[in-house]
């Protein structure tokens, strides 16, 4: 069962979200800022990492993902973000090599976006 | 999986610095008020010493400065500096991939932890991360603006495209010195502040353009919810399934044209009629408007009105929603426990005041400034539209009035409203 971190501070985004991975046979965990995922990235060790760019409390996505894959080399990791969000958080993005899925987005985007993980 | 995300997103505060935070006036307003002393200001290393104080106040970055790279790109020196203990002027030699990426133009982040290897001057000060942003004018690049700050928070998205347009801005500047200083004709230097006024113009667009990009983020999130909520509600085989997230397509959807109403309501400035009004009747209604309004019960006003209270010449059914929108921002502001207000009235001199104070969490003081931009909204995830007090402070001015926001010493915001009395 591969596990799943989602990061996002959209409460019903992140539900919903949950829900689509569980339903698909990933052990999912659900946290809602970048300071959970690394307080509880470590006890869940995720193959998976899908979050959010803006999240509260002062650690966005992409700090999350550079943390998580120093941890864990062998994270796949998907940035979701704001499509008006502009170039800096592609830039940054594309510097850490993590593929980004602008918001909105539907669940066959999402799907597609994972099936092209390496 | 909710219990998770409920509990790890209520805040002992109830407030929320989101990062997505839109500080839309000022930011904009930066770089532009910046443009403006540019040309009024014939030295330009005085003109980057206010630069840099008024950018260091301004979008709370702790060390500030300017650095002019060397024609092989490969040593940045310092020229002016803002926040760094050590005055003295420093020279920073750059390994060749870097000075490669400086000469190209790019946005370069500094981090102890992404770049381990890679020192920075700033670090000395005390400062963990930072980035640099090329001063690039025409096709050329003079050097880089540098911003740093002592806690390990990457400098916000936000806040390096505020300074990509002052960037831009001091690469101006630089780039009319260099043409004065090689003799160009006055004339062509003057047509060339006439350029530079065209392009204040173009950044006033700008903004607007930012306050668009505003809204639009606004409704990224609900819509993201509503399709992937509606994808689920077709796929479900469970009716209790398909119940909860065609309420949750509704929540969001209702969020998406609160969003509309505002920004609407925003956009409107047609002139209003106006009469004599009582203010007292209008906050009663106002108390009464709001507490039934809020979720079971959770409002109690209490109104403490001056009797003999001057009338004010006003819209009132204006001032109704300005007085409406602090109301519901401080219901917001408890996440759902329940709220007291109370609204004061009295006169003072020829205007008339009415505190509304409420026993919240209160604003966070590096946001007093803020709360009546557009789209400054702490409170996202309770429905809030980012919009509500910047209208408010809008039909305020409108009736040239005013509003500040303050944090009482026992806690909880205070928003303290002035209008003129009418004349007798």
């Amino acid at each position: 069962m591969t596990r799943v971190m989602v990061v996002e501070d959209e409460a019903d985004s992140l539900e919903l979200l949950g829900s689509w991975f569980e339903d698909r046979g990933y052990e999912v965990l659900a946290v809602s800022s970048g300071v959970a995922a690394l307080e509880q990235a470590e006890r869940f060790a995720p193959e998976l990492l899908l979050t959010d760019y803006f999240l509260p409390g002062g650690v966005n996505g992409i700090e999350v993902a550079r943390r998580l894959l120093g941890w864990f080399p062998d994270l796949r990791a998907v940035l979701m973000t704001g499509m008006l969000q502009g170039t800096f958080t592609r830039d940054l993005a594309d510097r850490e090599h993590i593929p980004v899925m602008l918001k909105p987005f539907n669940f066959r985007t999402l799907a597609a976006t994972l099936e092209s993980l390496p | 999986m909710n219990d998770t995300a409920t509990e790890l997103g209520s805040d002992e505060s109830g407030l929320y610095a989101t990062e997505s935070v839109t500080r839309f006036q000022r930011r904009s307003g930066l770089a532009h008020a910046l443009a403006l002393a540019a040309l009024s200001e014939t030295d330009v290393r005085s003109f980057f010493r206010f630069a840099l104080d008024r950018i260091r106040a301004e979008l709370e970055i702790d060390l500030v400065e300017v650095a002019l790279s060397s024609k092989d790109f490969r040593s940045l020196s310092r020229i002016e500096s803002e926040g760094f203990a050590d005055q003295s002027l420093h020279d920073v030699s750059l390994e060749a991939e870097l000075a490669e990426r400086v000469a190209a133009g790019h946005i370069i982040t500094l981090g102890a932890e992404t770049h381990g290897e890679r020192t920075f001057a700033a670090q000395s000060e005390g400062a963990i991360s930072g980035a640099w942003v090329p001063l690039t004018g025409g096709n050329e690049t003079y050097g880089v603006l540098g911003a740093y700050s002592k806690d390990d928070r990457a400098l916000s998205e936000d806040t390096l495209s505020a300074l990509a347009d002052v960037a831009e801005v001091f690469a101006r500047a630089i780039e009319r010195r260099r043409r004065e200083d090689r003799g160009v004709q006055d004339i062509e230097s003057r047509a060339l502040r006439k350029n530079e006024e065209a392009i204040c113009r173009a950044q006033r667009l700008a903004s607007l353009g930012r306050f668009a990009a505003g809204i639009a983020h606004e409704l990224t999130n609900p819509l993201t919810s509503i399709l992937l909520g509606a994808e689920s509600g077709l796929r479900t085989e469970d009716p209790t399934r398909a119940r909860q997230v065609l309420g949750a397509i509704l929540k969001n959807a209702e969020r998406c044209s609160r969003i509309m109403d505002s920004v609407l309501k925003f956009a409107r400035e047609e002139e209003s009629t106006r009469w004599i009004t009582d203010v007292n009747r209008l906050l009663e209604r106002v108390a009464c408007l709001a507490q039934n309004e809020a979720p079971a019960h959770r409002l109690k006003v209490k109104l403490e009105l001056e009797a003999r209270l001057t009338p004010v010449f006003a819209n009132p059914t204006e001032l109704e929603q300005a007085f409406i929108n602090i109301l519901r921002n401080a219901v917001e502001a408890k996440n759902g426990r329940i709220c007291r207000v109370a609204i004061r009235s009295e006169n003072v001199a020829k205007r008339i005041r009415i505190s509304i104070s409420d026993d919240g969490p209160g604003i966070p003081a590096e946001h007093l400034a803020e709360v009546f931009d557009p789209f400054f909204s702490t409170q996202r995830r309770t429905g809030g539209t980012g919009l509500g007090l910047s209208i408010t402070q809008r039909i305020l001015a409108a009736h040239d009035g005013s509003i500040h926001a303050l944090n009482q010493p026992r806690g909880g915001a205070c928003f303290v409203i002035e209008l003129p009395a009418a004349r007798q």
